[in-house]
């Protein structure tokens, strides 16, 4: 057996291979204007490519090439620059489904059509036509799930799809040097392309085949001049995205003679980007907790290439800017270390992220906060936050995993992925979620994206069937939110209004608005939670309060949580679940794509003139809390006594118009 | 008289007459019905809102009616005078 398998590398090697390599005569006769691309691109000045150059232009092309591809597939790249997203848990599932050109896509599996010529089909929207999934394609984030699967088993199947696939992409799709919405070279997708796959697999050892690598060289070339030259120019998360892209390709390839200009440009449209599009106290002006996390990866993927390209940017403002947005993402996050469902978001884990954030910054409270002070320090002071810029209150009583948790919207509406929540509340209650947001769900336009980014999916007010004004998209300066935090209470308060719809010739309506103020106090030693609605009108409306339950509580018990209280009003109340035929309704979705019966519960009643509506949110292990007003119906400034089992546990006065302010709240 | 600027402007000034009695109307009832429909819900404590959203808004619709048909005459004949010298 031993002199067959000598004579075989022997042949092999007098072919001029290494075993699993092909020879580089293909990309020569078939593709030579790759290679006159990619060696006319290549940085003469740079010491390993000067040799390679010459002999290229002396017509050495075999030996130029021979000698190109053993340079880069000894060369390695910094961690910083290979890394790839989270892998998933079932990577040999996935790996095995890819052979089978099915692809796991936004929590669904998608079997992608094949090309007459035995291609994947690269503009394959999935059976319900979602560009998402086209896009999420294209990104080929299972190049590092098969090469995961190659290491892990040593198949040799994982390794030639990861060359059929790059092969076939690049041979399919070629270049099309002009700003291009295809899933396959939109911005976007190019930029995470490169991020998220194409480096890490360019630079994975025994992986390339030779033709491969010279095609994807070639090609990363040209990802390289679409992020420069045909990149988004409308700002956003896609901007920060790709040009963070292009800076990953001028510091992995410093052999391309233009990634010197690439990376200073990249570096600084990068510091203005991240210090334009996020707020002073960390928020990302999406206020999307979802897109928070995607502008946070981007930016520590930027500290981490920036801290080895320049000691000195640990004292820059963008860095520090970076740490705000950190610091913002361990405010809001949840008892059970999830973030928000706000705007368009998934359930994030934030907690997992900020595990692995804060060595970077020195920050142990991070740690603490994600862990509920089992690890780290925890911060000094209250619990609760307050982000002026995003308008956001977060009431809680500790960090840990049975604590309360309330979170009040009243901020701008967004730069994007905006949802019609105006002073909308979430809730946890000893640790368990109890009023949700509803999650993105989907993007294709159609009845569920009007309920998921509409006002029934959200905790919030209608007017007339009609949602209160939406806050600007972008605050110039932070929106009017009262705040105060004692020793007994937490209390935010907000302000918004509901104007009536225009005449039927587009002209402003001459209907009076309607001031709506909404009042949270969150009672830190009974743990329960006082919403105050206020609402200034001299005409008759229905008013419609809209509760969005999380699905783990039944609709039978909904009750027992949230109650009205304070003067008797006629309430005509409905709960939805689960309904998918119009008026559709009663959602939440964890994750895009995927969505789960949730309650939603509906008070509707008419007002016409100034009134208050009171509402108790508690756990209902304790004995349900009653509302007392002291002062008249609708009375600017409302004074309230709480009483449980018939003794008055709180006594509170507050001002609800014009400017809501906490005047005094006490325990007898 | 019955030149070209003469109908301009006599067509000009029955034009932004009209806009104005429609504004003046709309302005006039919408202050009626509104105040007709609120006062006995008017609450003290809320003088500012209920005059800046019942009254003002169709107040600024009258008032600018008012000056539009103040003004109507006037507007006509500036927007004309560029016909006089085509006139015949």
């Amino acid at each position: 057996m031993k002199p067959v398998l000598a004579l075989l590398v022997a042949f092999l090697i007098g072919c001029g291979c290494a075993p699993g390599q092909e020879a580089a005569r293909p990309i020569m006769v078939d593709h030579p204007e790759q290679l006159e691309n990619l060696f006319a691109a290549l940085d003469q000045d740079h010491p390993a490519m000067a040799p390679i150059c010459r002999d290229w232009e002396l017509g050495r092309r075999q030996e130029a090439v021979e000698a190109l591809d053993a340079y880069f597939r000894k060369k390695s790249a910094g961690a910083a620059l290979t890394q790839t997203p989270r892998l998933p848990g079932n990577v040999l599932e996935q790996a095995e489904a890819a052979l089978q050109r099915r692809y796991y896509i936004l929590d669904q599996w998608i079997e992608v059509p094949a090309t007459p010529d035995g291609g994947l089909d690269w503009t394959w929207r999935g059976p319900q036509g979602d560009k998402e999934v086209a896009w999420m394609l294209n990104r080929q984030a299972i190049l590092p799930i098969l090469l995961q699967a190659y290491r892990k088993t040593g198949r040799t199947e994982f390794r030639q799809e990861i060359n059929r696939l790059l092969r076939d992409w690049i041979l399919s799709n070629p270049y099309p040097a002009r700003l291009n919405f295809s899933p396959q070279w939109r911005p976007l997708e190019v930029a995470r392309r490169v991020l998220e796959s194409w480096i890490a697999v360019f630079y994975a050892r025994d992986c390339l085949d030779q033709d491969t690598r010279l095609l994807l060289l070639s090609s990363l070339l040209e990802h390289g001049d679409a992020l420069r030259n045909h990149a988004s120019f409308w700002g956003g998360n896609h901007l920060i995205t790709e040009k963070l892209g292009l800076l990953a390709i001028a510091l992995a390839f410093p052999e391309f003679s233009d990634s010197a200009g690439w990376k200073d440009y990249a570096m600084e449209k990068l510091s203005a980007e991240f210090l334009a599009q996020t707020y002073p106290d960390g928020s990302y002006k999406e206020l999307s907790n979802h897109y928070q996390l995607v502008v946070l990866l981007s930016a520590q993927r930027f500290v981490r290439l920036m801290t080895v390209a320049n000691p000195a940017f640990r004292k820059e403002p963008v860095y520090r800017r970076i740490e705000a947005m950190w610091d913002y993402f361990a405010g809001v996050m949840k008892p059970d270390g999830f973030g928000p469902l706000n705007n368009d978001s998934d359930l994030e884990p934030n907690d997992r992220y900020l595990a692995s954030a804060w060595e970077t910054f020195s920050r142990p409270d991070w740690l603490a906060m994600a862990t509920g002070g089992e690890e780290g320090t925890l911060p000094s002071g209250p619990a609760s936050r307050f982000y002026p810029w995003a308008g956001q209150a977060v009431l809680r009583n500790n960090w840990g995993a049975q604590a309360d948790w309330i979170f009040f919207d009243a901020g701008p509406y967004g730069t994007a992925h905006q949802h019609d929540d105006r002073l909308h509340l979430s809730a946890y209650l000893q640790g368990r979620p109890v009023l949700t947001d509803s999650g993105r769900h989907a993007y294709q336009p159609g009845p569920w994206r009007d309920y998921f980014s509409g006002p029934s999916g959200h905790s919030t007010l209608l007017l007339d069937g009609r949602p209160a004004d939406q806050g600007p998209r972008v605050a110039r300066q932070p929106l009017p939110v009262e705040y105060a935090d004692t020793s007994k209470c937490v209390f935010a308060a907000a302000t918004a209004s509901f104007s009536q719809p225009a005449s039927r010739f587009g002209l402003p309506s001459l209907r009076p608005s309607v001031p709506w103020t909404r009042a949270v106090l969150y009672d830190k030693r009974y743990r329960l939670v006082l919403i105050l609605d206020h609402l200034v009108s001299f005409q008759a409306h229905e008013i419609q309060a809209n509760w969005l339950f999380h699905p783990d509580i039944p609709e039978n018990s909904v009750g027992n949580y949230l109650h009205p209280g304070g003067p008797s009003t006629d309430w005509q109340v409905v709960a939805l679940t689960g309904r998918t035929e119009p008026p559709l309704g009663g959602f939440m979705s964890p994750e895009y794509n995927l969505k789960r019966p949730a309650t939603r519960l509906l008070h509707t009643t008419r007002v016409d003139r100034p009134v208050t509506l009171a509402w108790i949110l508690q756990d209902p292990a304790g004995p349900p809390v009653e509302v007392e007003f002291l002062s008249p119906a609708g009375a600017p400034i409302a004074r309230i006594r709480l009483l449980q089992e018939g003794r008055i546990i709180a006594e509170a006065e507050l001002r609800l118009h014009p400017q809501p302010e906490l005047i005094r709240y006490r325990h007898p | 008289m019955n030149t070209k600027k003469d109908w301009v402007e006599g067509i000009l000034f029955a034009g932004f007459r009209l806009m104005a009695v429609g504004l003046l109307l709309t302005g006039l009832l919408g202050m009626a019905f509104q105040f007709l429909e609120s006062w006995y819900r008017f609450d003290p404590n809320y003088l500012g809102t209920f005059l800046a959203e019942t009254i003002l808004r169709p107040l600024m619709v009258f008032i600018t009616g008012a000056l539009l048909y103040a003004g109507s005459g006037w507007m006509a004949r500036r927007m004309a005078v560029r016909y006089h010298k085509h006139s015949s």
